[in-house]
């Protein structure tokens, strides 16, 4: 009895409870207000590390922020959110974000995620939101961020960075190197390549005070990995769709690499970190590769004269291709609430930074302004698929595995099996990795004569039947008609196109239109034409998407329009289908596909 | 002549007999000793890993600007400033980040603490028969980090509905009433409820193993007393479990004051003292404007603000456990847990 009382008061006690904490949450709602708009409305703005607070700052950065939050509230009467991650959890907290259903609007990003995000989902093109062609975006850059045709990210002028070669001017005239002969001159003469850029790192290899040990090297790299990059290709190749896969087989990979080794082996060349870090200073090193950054602080570290010249092309850069790295872009989250908002913010941050002053640094010499603006109008981020590998194999395990294997296919060889399982785990995850193809928009009208591009769907529908048809019965010329027994095979026909002659693939949206006219048996409100891509031409093939029309009226042409959307299949089979449902013989033309803009 | 010789050899044989005593408390004491110096040597170099991060934090939290490059300056500063802790509290905004934290931490530990001990208690004491598979789930759950489902998790917050309450006011409003619940504590406050805090499943083992060690004929007394099971936990049990509750109650603590991802994940606003103290670093140039510093001054203040900063952080934890030492030792002792 007692305890049947007790029983009866934690139940009471739980209920209350639970109404009383409802109550209290509701009471306390802060429903959806983050997303209450006016004008062009509200943003979320995501930037690592970044919150409102920093905008209380007074380096350039802070500032430039700080006036564009400003004149964003002026002009679009609009509040800049912050969300706050760090470097560490950020990219979660962007997914934890979209899969609530609140896709963060301005999302600053790194050549390093761009591929990966649009891979999956999470950024959306910027076209038509950003105006692209004003003058303080980079339009080379940005060409480097467009997939099928649409770009992806915004990058500003001057928010990149090259790699090229820093030199010590005094020490290379010490040695007897005449002015001409140096990095910069070779360069304007079209002389600077990896021949004279070898010829020159041996030259000044030197062991100066005699204990038989090298102690001034010609050249030191702060990535061995970039002498790829020179030679214009990546160890992962992303192409124009987004595509990406490994390059170990690539000669231009493999002789970048044989010149590294080369020149490990030979002594004229190190990746000694220490040398990177204070080399040029202590004249260990006469030359080294780096990012342009480390120019800037080699030249006020350093008494000597310190100067910068463009990357040294390899042979197989036809393309003439410079590595860069991306400082910070920005993107637009897929499906946020206000993306015109967040092209206008991006805007305005871009305007703002012109307008801040920028912070004192000594002149430049007129060579390196050169090098650089050269530099600029051919940028590549071979970072962007690179460092997924990097990720899992770092780039001194890469280059150790390559200066000790008894070649370099070897040691490509030994980290292959790491590399594939890292591409596709860090780019696709576990789930299907998107094979993308080209799709050739196509439209079948018959008016040739033929109709061998159509087929019957169902092989055992025995009795159905294409007759070409012209005149008052055609849609318009030629046009396809179906017919068959409904009596043996029903009131449900499809036919597909022929995949052998029309190319359907996935990864791809599409707008697809035909004309039909249903000749029999309409049941208004229940006969239907249907349209969909199938994974491959056969009963019981994957169907993706549906586009559908009623058919009220016999003879009477209905044109059929719609998308047909998300189709994540690797087939090389895919056709599209459309069939009657609950009617009799149709003609058909027209059909249409093309790419969804 | 023989008699002689025979007490001569007596004589040798209690002289050997000496020695060899004497030889043996000699030995002993040199074994005595050569074990003390071990100990101590050990003590004094595992004291030393241990303390040199933090006697290099207090070393550099103190120095003054004019000792960061002088090479004659090792561990002791020549000057010696709390200007460091000045512009850390501002950068920190440490009374407000103290503020946010203790909101957060206060009620999830105590929820916690009282949430692992009863569920602790039912695992220790309660025959039913999926135990031991509930059990094995929440061993699982110790082994599944945070990141795996902090994604679902983030969801079910922004869009929370207690016990479907929300989907029942919505069957009549027509929308489901849902509540956002980030950039509160509450988030917090609601895993610890049901088991699912920071380490939870950690305590609740660690319950579990205390409540398994007590005498059952504490809890037969108080049934013949007329004491139901809930009765009985917090009549009998829970004033007898102090040890284990003190030890939790610590850990709690430290690992709630520690947090950063969780809160990072839920908060974009009132952020707790960990979180503050990771982007430090890129706060710095609100000292130009508050201090009139340069760019320069700000790169070589940069690790000592950080380190006044740690110090300021770690400081209410170095308290707390100084006060419950005494606690935290026996408490250790009783429930077993070592580390």
């Amino acid at each position: 009895m007692r305890s049947r009382k007790f029983k009866n008061k934690v139940v009471a006690t739980l209920v209350i409870f639970s109404l009383l904490l409802s109550l209290f949450l509701v009471a306390n709602n802060n429903i959806q207000k983050a997303e209450a708009s006016s004008k062009l409305g509200d943003i979320l703005f995501l930037r690592p590390d970044f919150s409102e607070n920093n905008l209380k700052g007074t380096d350039r950065g802070s500032k430039v922020m700080a006036l564009a939050v400003k004149e964003y509230q002026e002009r679009y009467g609009g509040k800049v959110k912050f969300v706050f991650a760090d470097y560490n959890g950020w990219r979660t907290k962007l997914l934890a974000m979209a899969a609530a259903g609140t896709p963060v609007d301005v999302i600053s990003v790194w050549e390093t995620d761009i591929p990966s995000f649009y891979t999956r989902g999470l950024i959306q093109p910027v076209d038509n939101y950003v105006n692209l062609k004003a003058p303080y975006f980079d339009q080379n850059a940005m060409e480097n961020f467009k997939y099928k045709g649409r770009h992806y990210a915004v990058v500003g002028k001057g928010a990149s960075v090259p790699w090229g070669v820093i030199y010590n001017k005094d020490l290379m005239l010490e040695e007897g190197i005449d002015e001409s002969e140096m990095p910069y001159e070779l360069f304007k003469r079209g002389r600077w390549n990896w021949d004279t850029f070898e010829k020159l790192a041996k030259k000044l290899t030197a062991d100066t005070n005699k204990d038989g040990k090298v102690d001034r090297y010609g050249v030191t790299f702060w990535n061995g990995m970039v002498l790829a990059y020179f030679n214009g290709t990546p160890f992962v190749g992303i192409d124009k769709n987004g595509n990406v896969k490994l390059n170990f087989d690539s000669g231009a990979l493999q002789r970048a690499l044989n010149f590294y080794r080369k020149g490990v082996k030979e002594g004229w060349l190190t990746t000694d970190w220490n040398i990177v870090s204070s080399g040029m200073k202590k004249r260990q090193t006469a030359m080294l590769v780096a990012p342009y950054y480390k120019f800037d602080q080699d030249r006020r570290d350093c008494d000597d004269e310190i100067l910068f010249a463009p990357q040294p092309f390899g042979p197989d850069n036809k393309n003439k291709y410079y590595h860069f790295v991306l400082g910070i872009a920005w993107a637009i989250g897929k499906g946020c609430k206000n993306p015109a908002g967040a092209g206008k913010f991006i805007e305005i941050m871009h305007e703002a930074d012109q307008k801040v002053p920028q912070d004192p640094a000594p002149p430049l010499p007129k060579e390196v302004t050169e090098a650089v603006n050269v530099m600029a109008k051919k940028p590549f981020y071979f970072y962007a698929a690179d460092s997924y590998l990097l990720t899992v194999i770092p780039r001194w395990e890469i280059l150790g595995a390559i200066e000790s294997a008894d070649s370099v296919a070897a040691g490509l060889a030994s980290l292959r099996p790491r590399a594939e399982k890292a591409i596709k785990e860090t780019f696709y995850g576990t789930g299907t990795k998107p094979i993308i193809r080209e799709f050739k928009p196509f439209a079948v009208n018959f008016d040739d004569g033929k109709i061998d591009k159509i087929k019957a769907y169902d092989p055992n529908k025995k009795t159905v039947k294409f007759t070409l048809v012209s005149g008052k019965e055609a849609i318009k010329g030629k046009s396809l008609k179906v017919t068959w027994d409904a009596s043996k095979d029903g009131n449900e026909i499809y036919i597909l196109t022929d995949p052998s002659k029309i190319k359907v693939y996935g990864w791809h949206d599409y707008k697809v239109s035909f004309d039909i006219k249903v000749m029999k048996n309409i049941k208004p409100g229940s006969t239907k034409v249907v349209c969909s891509i199938l994974s491959e031409p056969k009963v019981g093939a994957t169907s993706y998407g549906s586009v559908s029309k009623n058919i009220d009226r016999g003879q009477t042409v209905y044109r059929v329009e719609g998308n047909i959307t998300n189709i994540q299949d690797n087939s090389e089979n895919m056709c599209l289908r459309i069939g009657v449902q609950n009617g009799g013989d149709f003609i058909i033309d027209n059909i249409k596909v093309e790419e969804l803009k | 002549m023989k008699s002689i010789k025979v007490l001569k050899l007596d004589q040798i044989h209690q002289s050997i007999k000496m020695d060899e005593l004497t030889m043996s408390i000699i030995r002993k004491n040199i074994l005595r000793i050569l074990k003390k110096l071990f100990l101590y040597t050990f003590i004094v170099c595992m004291s030393y890993i241990l303390l040199y991060p933090v006697l290099f934090l207090i070393s550099n939290a103190f120095r003054a600007k004019e000792d960061l490059f002088d090479p004659s300056v090792i561990w002791i500063p020549k000057h010696i400033t709390l200007a460091n802790f000045e512009y850390a509290n501002l950068l920190l905004s440490y009374p407000t980040a103290i503020k946010n934290t203790l909101i957060m931490l206060i009620p999830s530990v105590i929820i916690q603490t009282f949430i692992c001990m009863m569920v602790g208690y039912g695992f220790a004491r309660f025959r039913f028969p999926e135990r031991e598979i509930l059990f094995g789930i929440l061993l699982f759950t110790i082994i599944v980090p945070i990141q795996t489902i902090i994604v679902p998790l983030y969801v079910k917050f922004r869009y929370f509905d207690f016990l479907y309450l929300g989907r029942l006011i919505g069957l009549i409003t027509g929308k489901p009433l849902t509540v956002n619940l980030l950039d509160t504590p509450w988030p917090f406050y609601i895993l610890n409820l049901f088991g699912m805090g920071i380490r939870s499943s950690l305590y609740i083992f660690v319950f579990r193993q205390f409540f398994r060690n007590m005498p059952t004929e504490l809890e037969e007394a108080a049934k013949i007393d007329g004491c139901g099971p809930f009765s009985t936990f917090i009549r009998i049990m829970v004033p007898n479990a102090t040890g284990a509750i003190i030890t939790v109650m610590l850990f709690t603590i430290v690992w709630h004051w520690n947090d950063y991802y969780v809160s990072t994940m839920f908060n974009n606003e009132n952020l707790p003292v960990s979180v503050m103290l990771t982007i430090l670093n890129t706060r710095m140039s609100m000292l130009q404007a508050a201090q009139g510093f340069s760019s320069d001054d700000i790169y070589l203040l940069g690790s000592t603000v950080l380190e006044a900063g740690c110090l300021m952080v770690m400081l209410p934890l170095i308290i707390m456990y100084i006060i419950g030492q005494r606690y935290f030792t026996e408490s250790i002792e009783r429930t077993g847990i070592v580390g």
